[in-house]
């Protein structure tokens, strides 16, 4: 009799997605294993620990990005639920809020906060459930202007970034060399990838940095268009819990802004 | 079409000793399992002990399937809302296993109400178990591309898939990745597809037209494609056959697992190591008759699956458990609809699936959405939301005559009809379905 868990072969390619809209992104097993290391780290710096629950809000066809950082949640102990990046899926995202003490939500776009107000109900109060949420560009903007101060979190061509507390936006430098002098950052893979990754050009505009007064490590991104000012973090029971790293983890610094001032 | 042949013999199946086993097998297995999951549901999930609790059952009581039929008590959907909210349970009573055991929380499609959070525990795929079986027959293989054309369900899909070998390309449920999707069929020649929508099947000409290309090209490399969200009408499954695409239906086993066909599309497998499936009278406990209109009723048979015991799908299905020309002898079932959609109008019945093929007869509704108004069962006039192509050139009022006219014909009521653009009805769903009743 065959389990239905174990795997029949394992092919060296984990799976196909995509990046900036239509570019094929084939990822390795290997490049899921070390993707999904970089997302270990990058969540406990973000303060997620065992027991806590995460929501990541992503395209299906985004799986080869967010798919290391679902099964990096799982390694920490964490749990993690999922939602897709349009208005329907709003009353999921809602739903999830409600339901669940969410200690991190990543990935929300525009198209979130419009399906939450097509159910009459204000982004700003949904969102601010979560001790800390990450929002995409565009969203990041509608949530401060509601009230909530939310982190950056973005696509720079295949890899993920992530603002950190002094807005800057960071990749898993194990596996992504950024360049650029304040006009369009390009991304590199740093190692022999699936896929081949040099010099893309990711559309965004910004100044690369080698090291970020944030305390987390390698390259950071400042982003070209005028950072805003920095919200103030402190909510009703002080400032913004970054929330403690576990033992032995990677370096933390300060989380990014997040919940509701 | 791929041209592809299943091997004869023990090779066509994933599972050879499972999926062939003698029924007077299947139920000793099952029987063996049931009395395994039953005190771990009742332990574990407040919902089953409370259920049973009242009705004064406890799993002592069971030492047998016909105790089991005889006593268990059901669950149904309402239930589990009504319990979650009495309780603020955010599981509905449903959580399989201690608190702390947990990898991820999944949701429902929410198509019939709000979503319902489905807890995953450690040791199970996110998936679920998948689709391994069903891959296979449908000849996928180690090495093969695979289409994922899905939403919402992380895992769901293309982990069986990986697990056979085969190696998934991602894309969302949305027909602005169907240009995508062609361009990807041509270059990387997956061997099939999970999965395609009624919605997908009206876009894809239009976009194949825009891109200049031959679905016939693209989907000449798939063995089989997954279809699944809603019934697919007649004129879209002839569309589908015009690009030699063989369609693979399936559709969820009450929230436990799912039914897929085979190449002999006679009825859709459900696999019986994994769930017991009871199929009882609409209005009652009784069995209904082999291959005749019944009540879906399921309860997991793993422990690490949702702790449904005896639960009411309210889907509508006729089932055989006759072993099937593939040779497998798990039972076959064919959804017909949900007991909740039907409406009864001057005494005579109408499901959704009635008004289907009448829809999609005229041109600037083919994509077949469309709502039944139903504040109650019985009702006086059958009262019908149909979207309509917004560009369409014609008066809407004779596109609602020609509706009317096909409706009546077709189910033999007249009814009143509300035309709406299309995309005012694809807000309101998942992206491969939307509900198919609405109260107003």
């Amino acid at each position: 009799m065959r389990s239905l868990a174990d795997p029949v072969s394992v092919p060296e390619l984990w799976g196909v997605g995509l990046y900036d809209a239509d570019v094929p992104y084939p990822v390795s097993q290997r490049d899921v294993d070390r993707d999904t290391a970089g997302a270990s780290a990058a969540l406990q710096r973000l303060g997620v620990a065992a027991g806590d629950h995460v929501l990541f809000v992503s395209r299906f066809a985004e799986a080869a990005q967010f798919w290391p950082f679902e099964r990096a949640a799982v390694e920490l102990g964490a749990v993690f639920s999922c939602a897709d990046t349009g208005p329907g899926e709003a009353a999921r995202v809602a739903l999830f809020l409600r339901l669940l003490p969410m200690s991190l939500v990543a990935g929300v776009t525009p198209a979130t906060l419009a399906g939450l107000r097509d159910l009459g109900l204000h982004p700003g109060e949904v969102l601010g459930a979560a001790r800390l949420v990450l929002a995409r560009p565009g969203a990041r903007e509608e949530l401060a202007a509601e009230g909530l101060s939310a982190g950056r979190i973005d696509l720079l061509g295949p890899a993920v970034a992530i603002g950190c507390a002094a807005d800057r936006l960071h990749v898993d430098g194990a596996e992504w060399v950024l360049a650029g002098d304040g006009g369009r950052v390009a991304v590199s893979a740093r190692h022999d990838r699936a896929a081949a990754v040099a010099g893309h050009d990711t559309g965004v505009a910004g100044r690369v940095l080698d090291r970020c007064p944030c305390g987390w490590p390698g390259q950071a991104v400042e982003p070209a268009e005028p950072a805003e000012p920095a919200e103030p973090v402190s909510g009703p029971a002080g400032p913004a819990p970054a929330g403690p790293a576990p033992a032995g983890s990677a370096p933390t610094g300060s989380a990014p802004p997040g919940g509701r001032p | 079409m791929s041209g592809y042949v299943p091997p004869a013999g023990p090779e066509r199946y994933f599972d050879p000793p499972v999926e062939t086993m003698a029924r007077a097998d299947i139920r000793a297995e099952q029987e063996a399992r049931l009395l395994e999951v039953l005190p771990h549901a009742y332990e574990r999930s407040a919902l089953v002990r409370h259920t049973w609790q009242q009705a004064g059952v406890h799993p002592r009581d069971i030492s047998t399937l016909d105790d089991f039929t005889e006593r268990a008590p059901f669950l149904d959907k309402d239930g589990i809302r009504r319990f979650a909210q009495q309780t603020d349970d955010p599981y509905g009573g449903l959580h399989p296993t201690a608190a702390g055991d947990l990898q991820a929380v999944m949701s429902t499609s929410g198509t019939t109400g709000t979503p319902t959070l489905l807890p995953i525990p450690h040791g199970l795929p996110v998936s679920g178990l998948g689709f391994n079986r069903e891959y296979w027959e449908i000849g996928v293989r180690p090495d093969d591309f695979l289409a994922v054309v899905l939403f919402t369900f992380r895992g769901c899909g293309w982990q069986s898939a990986q697990r056979i070998g085969a190696v998934p390309i991602f894309f969302d449920h949305d027909p602005a990745e169907l240009a995508r999707f062609c361009r990807a069929a041509l270059e990387r020649r997956p061997t099939s597809m999970f999965m395609l929508s009624g919605y997908l099947v009206a876009m894809l000409p239009s976009v194949a037209e825009r891109e200049g290309l031959d679905l016939v090209d693209v989907f000449s490399s798939f063995h089989g494609v997954i279809y699944g969200g809603e019934p697919l009408g007649a004129r879209a499954r002839a569309a589908v056959r015009s690009w030699q695409v063989e369609l693979f239906d399936h559709t969820a086993l009450g929230d436990v697992a799912w039914a897929m066909e085979c190449r002999e599309h006679d009825g859709m497998h459900y696999p019986e190591d994994l769930a017991l499936v009871e199929h009882l009278s609409v209005d009652g406990a009784d069995p209904a008759p082999d291959g005749e209109l019944g009540e879906l009723v399921v309860t997991s048979l793993d422990p690490l699956l949702s702790p449904l015991v005896r639960f009411r799908s309210d889907d509508l299905v006729r089932l055989t458990r006759r072993t099937c020309g593939c040779g497998r002898t798990h039972g076959r079932l064919w959804p017909v609809g949900r007991r909740g959609d039907e409406v009864v109008v001057d005494g005579r019945t109408v499901l959704p699936v009635d008004v289907w093929r009448a829809v999609e007869t005229v041109p600037e509704s083919e994509a077949a959405l469309f709502q039944v108004v139903r504040p109650a069962r019985q009702v006086d006039r059958l009262r019908l939301r149909i979207g309509y192509d917004a560009a369409a050139r014609r008066p809407t009022a004779d596109i609602a005559g020609d509706l009317a006219a096909a409706v009546s014909a077709e189910v033999g009521v007249e009814p009143v009809i509300e035309l709406v653009p299309n995309e005012d009805l694809l807000r309101l769903g998942p992206p491969h379905k939307i509900p198919r009743v609405a109260r107003a």
